[in-house]
């Protein structure tokens, strides 16, 4: 638990080094715009400040860095939202939703419900950090491949929740995006899939595949309005209705309180960052609403479920790092690599003889998270003004932009051609009734689900009874499945009395599916 | 109207194309004469915040004052090291390209496992200052105390230990070497794969496997969580001296060594530019040897170590014969 | 086409689709197995992909329309309001089309004509596409656009690109 005079010594840290507050606001807007711009992670963007910080001190460094981290957490919201493009993995789930209410003209409101889930949930990410650090981190390591396979059947089953007219073209779409996801050089060495291109043995890049799949179905068919939102009067951008979006998340406890849970144990676990996190939180969150069948449609408790998970994980990230010295993602990766770049090594032996710094940096975390109360209002506000742009003006900037974010990764011409080629895919799936999204998450999962679930199989000598060794798996299957039959059982009641209804439309569905597919020959 | 203005595009492209070869052609005495005149890229063929990264950063400022240029930090990750290399090659051998990298093993691994499209001699060594050893280790808490214990243990039942290595390494080679030295029946272990040294690291200290094979500068800030078991390598280690040799744990076996990381060129530029790679030889010396260099890197727990040309071309091809020796091991 | 007593339609867009998955699918399990036919390598490419092939036999038959049962589905639509767009909506889907096409000779041109070219004759191409008919507006946009994305990520990534003019 925390240790009082180290709080005390670490308050006086925070107060002897006020002159390394400055380097908060400076971050913060380096991280929300670099993160928004599609194709830069929250990795890249730290990777390219990095340099800058080696000049400074190590606190203000650290303040730095970690400004810019927690602003690019919430920063790929913002595409995500006004654009339907996710800046990163991270905020996938925040398209599912946010793009939808603002299509609707809720933009605004939108945009204050991802800013408020984030900031919420950044704060009691850290706070909880806080409090557990250690005892956290030796949980961390225990986490066994079984415990991870949990995890991403976990994440796979948000599948059931994106619903489709034909659920037998979601499964192929879904097996489909767990083998692209799977190309590559296994963790056992095999190499599968390449065709002999060198760049495929990592497999396919995540990044320039989603947007391209996502660009196609979204970016491209804007070309066809003169503006993102067609009713003229819902473009208005305004600080009355980002406040009233910001206000209404204080509305749901629950999801923010569900997001947060996930996204730290999420976050902790190395190697797997937070782009799972968001997309549980997100499932879990549809599956156990009143109201699930309006997910996907505007309801801004998606917004916030998905958001609220980001946001913590970057707290769970921060705890694996310090604690044990090792990288929850890439963006942590950089933070140890600026860690040692001042000569500092975080890990266990730096948490025991460093506690006060520990805790400072911690405090100046929670300090960023409010300050980006403020400085994020006034970023959406800017940002907002994008749907005023006629699309002749925005569409070729923004499809440059995501060209070049995409080569950016690698500072190749693999990059953009992923895109390209996954915008084609992403245009026919999209034609033919196929749930682009399912694809998506089977690429962003693939490479998790074949890694772990072979581990597990290595370790346990393909013996399955090992899983009842394993009482941290068992408890991962056992919540899933209780979460399910529940759900099942509370739903039975109101989906008899929608049955007809549904039943009705879905016919209607149907017959409109029918005639929407120019049928050739 | 677009098809139009790109055919003339074309047209001033292909022109604009000549201008530019015509420059890149522009006789090399009259470029080393002047060298370095511009900055300098290093690659380094890992993601941000790696090993090499780190060592480039670091030691960047100390070479700069000795090339009188600044350095610019080229991150190219990517099929273990393969694209970095292959983008090294492909750069003009001007000496406006520098490699900083883990040369051993994984250029020759690049070569034997992935069909690299170059040879292990394409690249000449400048210094390699790091120098990795594989250790197998277990978590602190675990039950297992010696190496003896694990060799006597899968003796008897192959399965009844768990462990974790990285496929296609010096360490797994290692790991299969010294099973078969001892007799163990490699084809019944419980083996899990992990896909670097990091994850492997992690279950090691998180007792997720019973006994990690895995390269051991990496363990340093997990120290307190991990019991060394034996480290492959033939004398006492600098940095991690209370690691058991295992040549001490009474098995007879040959062993690889582990990652050597330092700088290094094509060879391209050493025979054809001989002015430039010394040079470039000169100023990593007196960077490596300043005083001031060692005591900063050292307090990151990077190394500096001046072994040369010679010795570090040495140890590089010694690693590579190796590798291609034990290559079925890998398979 | 015709299939005992009932004519069948074909849709083969999504016939084509389907298959193209399908073929997918089928080469990267052949090319799985003939690296390895070891636990490691196929544990979950293989059923994941077996899955997949039976999930294309499954909705094989949907690509096939019996001809009246999609008259009967199509004559209740004539009344639908969204029947009308649909001239509108060909003229949509080609400037979709023009949009794509130019996207893809921008990724692959990259290199070849340079990234300032390339981007500058995308950018006016996408202009063109969305509408923008004005000369002066399409050269001073997409100039803009490409200086600022040029010395932009210039400014912020270490890799070169390769210009004609920049």
């Amino acid at each position: 638990m925390i240790d009082v005079s180290a709080f005390n010594e670490a308050l006086g840290i925070m107060f002897t080094s006020v002159g390394s507050w400055g380097w908060i606001v400076p971050g913060l807007i380096v991280g929300l715009v670099f993160s928004a711009i599609p194709g830069i992670s929250i990795t890249m963007a730290m990777a390219i400040v990095l340099p800058m910080s080696l000049y400074m001190d190590f606190f203000s460094a650290i303040v730095f860095l970690t400004s810019v981290y927690t602003g690019a957490g919430f920063g790929g919201s913002v595409p995500a939202i006004l654009m339907n493009i996710p800046g990163s993995p991270s905020s996938f789930a925040t398209t599912f939703d946010g793009y939808a209410m603002s299509q609707k003209g809720e933009h605004n409101e939108a945009l204050g419900y991802a800013l408020f889930a984030s900031t919420l949930c950044g704060i009691a990410g850290y706070v909880l950090l806080l409090l557990v650090i250690e005892p956290l981190a030796d949980i961390v390591l225990r986490i066994g491949p079984v415990e991870m396979f949990a995890v991403a059947i976990w994440g796979m089953m948000l599948l059931g929740s994106l619903g489709s007219t034909y659920i037998s073209r979601g499964l192929l779409a879904a097996a489909f995006g767990i083998l692209l996801g799977t190309v590559g050089m296994n963790t056992a060495g095999f190499t599968r899939g390449t065709l002999g291109l060198p760049v495929l043995l990592d497999g396919i890049a995540p990044i320039p595949a989603m947007i391209g799949l996502l660009a196609a179905s979204q970016l491209l068919s804007l070309a066809t309005r003169d503006y993102i939102i067609e009713a003229e009067g819902s473009r208005e951008v305004s600080l009355r209705k980002i406040l009233k979006g910001c206000w209404g998340t204080l509305k749901y406890p629950g999801v923010l309180l569900r997001g947060s849970i996930i996204g730290i144990i999420i976050g902790a676990v190395p190697g797997v960052g937070s782009s799972i996190g968001n997309l549980i939180a997100y499932a879990e969150t549809k599956r156990t609403a009143k109201d699930s069948a309006t997910f996907g449609k505007g309801n801004p408790k998606g917004v916030i479920a998905a958001e609220s998970a980001v946001a913590s994980g970057e707290g769970g990230s921060m705890a694996t790092m310090l604690a044990l010295g090792i990288p929850g993602g890439g963006a942590t990766a950089i933070l140890i690599a600026a860690f040692m770049m001042h000569n500092i090594v975080p890990g266990p032996s730096f948490i025991e003889t460093q506690k006060p710094m520990v805790y400072a940096i911690i405090l100046n975390n929670i300090v960023q998270a409010i300050v980006l109360l403020a400085v994020g209002i006034g970023f959406i506000y800017v940002a907002s003004n994008i749907m005023k742009v006629r699309t002749r003006y925005v569409l070729p900037a923004i499809l440059v932009i995501a060209t070049l974010g995409t080569f950016a990764v690698t500072g190749e011409a693999a990059g953009p051609i992923t895109l390209f080629v996954f915008a084609l895919l992403g245009y026919a799936l999209n034609r033919y009734q196929y749930p682009v999204s399912a694809v998506v998450v089977g690429i962003l999962l693939g490479r998790m689900l074949e890694t772990e679930f072979l581990r597990s199989y290595q370790l346990s000598g393909g013996n399955p009874l090992y899983v009842l060794e394993r009482p941290g798996a068992m408890a991962i299957f056992a919540v899933m499945f209780i979460s399910l039959a529940m759900t099942a059982w509370g739903k039975r009641k109101q989906n008899r009395a929608e049955a007809a209804e549904a039943e009705a439309m879905l016919r209607m569905q149907d017959e409109a599916s029918h005639a929407h597919t120019p049928s050739k020959g | 109207m677009t098809d139009f203005t790109r055919r003339d595009a074309f047209k001033i492209s292909a022109g604009g194309l000549a201008a530019v070869s015509g420059m890149v052609a522009m006789p090399s005495i009259l470029r080393a004469a002047t060298y370095p005149s511009r900055p300098i890229n290093v690659i380094v063929p890992f993601a941000t915040g790696g090993y090499n990264d780190r060592l480039s950063r670091a030691f960047m400022p100390y070479l700069e004052k000795e090339l009188g240029q600044p350095l610019v930090i080229v991150n190219k990750p990517g099929a273990g090291t393969q694209l970095g290399n292959s983008y090294a090659l492909n750069q003009p051998a001007d000496g406006y390209s520098i490699l900083c990298t883990s040369a051993a093993p994984y250029i020759p691994l690049t070569v034997l496992l992935q069909n690299a499209p170059y040879k292990v001699e394409d690249f000449s060594m400048i210094n390699l200052p790091s120098r990795d050893y594989t250790l197998a280790a277990t978590s602190s808490d675990g039950p297992v105390k010696t190496f003896a214990e694990v060799i006597d243990k899968l003796k008897k039942d192959p399965s009844s230990l768990s462990i974790g290595v990285q496929p296609a390494s010096a360490d797994y080679a290692n790991m299969v070497l010294v099973f078969q030295a001892a007799g163990i029946d490699a084809s019944k272990l419980r083996i899990v794969t992990y896909d670097g040294g990091g994850p492997a690291r992690n279950a090691t200290a998180g007792a997720q496997v019973d006994v990690g094979f895995v390269g051991g500068e990496g363990f340093l800030p997990l120290k307190t969580k991990i019991r060394p078991l034996a480290i492959f390598a033939a004398e006492k280690v600098e940095w991690y001296p209370d690691a058991p040799l295992i040549g001490s744990t009474g098995i007879k076996t040959d062993f690889v060594e582990g990652s050597q990381r330092g700088w290094a060129v094509t060879t391209k530029l050493r025979n054809e530019q001989p002015e430039i790679y010394k040079t470039l030889v000169a100023a990593v010396e007196k960077a490596s040897k300043n005083p001031k260099s060692i005591e900063t890197l050292k307090l990151q727990e990077l190394a500096t170590t001046w072994y040369g040309p010679e010795a570090s071309d040495k140890a590089y091809l010694d690693n590579a014969a190796k590798m291609a020796k034990y290559v079925d091991l890998l398979k | 086409m015709r299939i005992g007593r009932h004519s069948y339609d074909i849709d083969y867009g999504h016939l084509s689709l389907v298959t193209f998955i399908a073929a997918v699918v089928f080469w990267y399990l052949l090319d799985a197995r003939s690296v390895s036919l070891s636990v490691n390598n196929l544990l979950l490419v293989q059923p994941v992909a077996i899955f997949a092939l039976a999930m294309y036999l499954f909705i094989l038959p949907q690509c096939f329309h019996r001809v009246d049962a999609r008259e009967a589905a199509k004559s209740p639509t004539q009344k639908d309001p969204l029947h009308v767009t649909i001239p509108s909506e060909r003229s949509d889907v080609m400037r979709m089309l023009a949009l794509g096409v130019s996207l893809g000779l921008m990724v692959f041109l990259l290199d070849v004509i340079g990234f300032d070219i390339a981007i500058f004759l995308f950018s006016a191409a996408a202009m063109a596409i969305c509408g923008e008919r004005r000369p002066l507006r399409l050269l001073l946009f997409s100039l803009g656009v490409t200086l600022v994305t040029i010395y932009g990520f210039r400014a912020l990534i270490s890799y070169p690109m390769h210009t004609m003019l920049l």
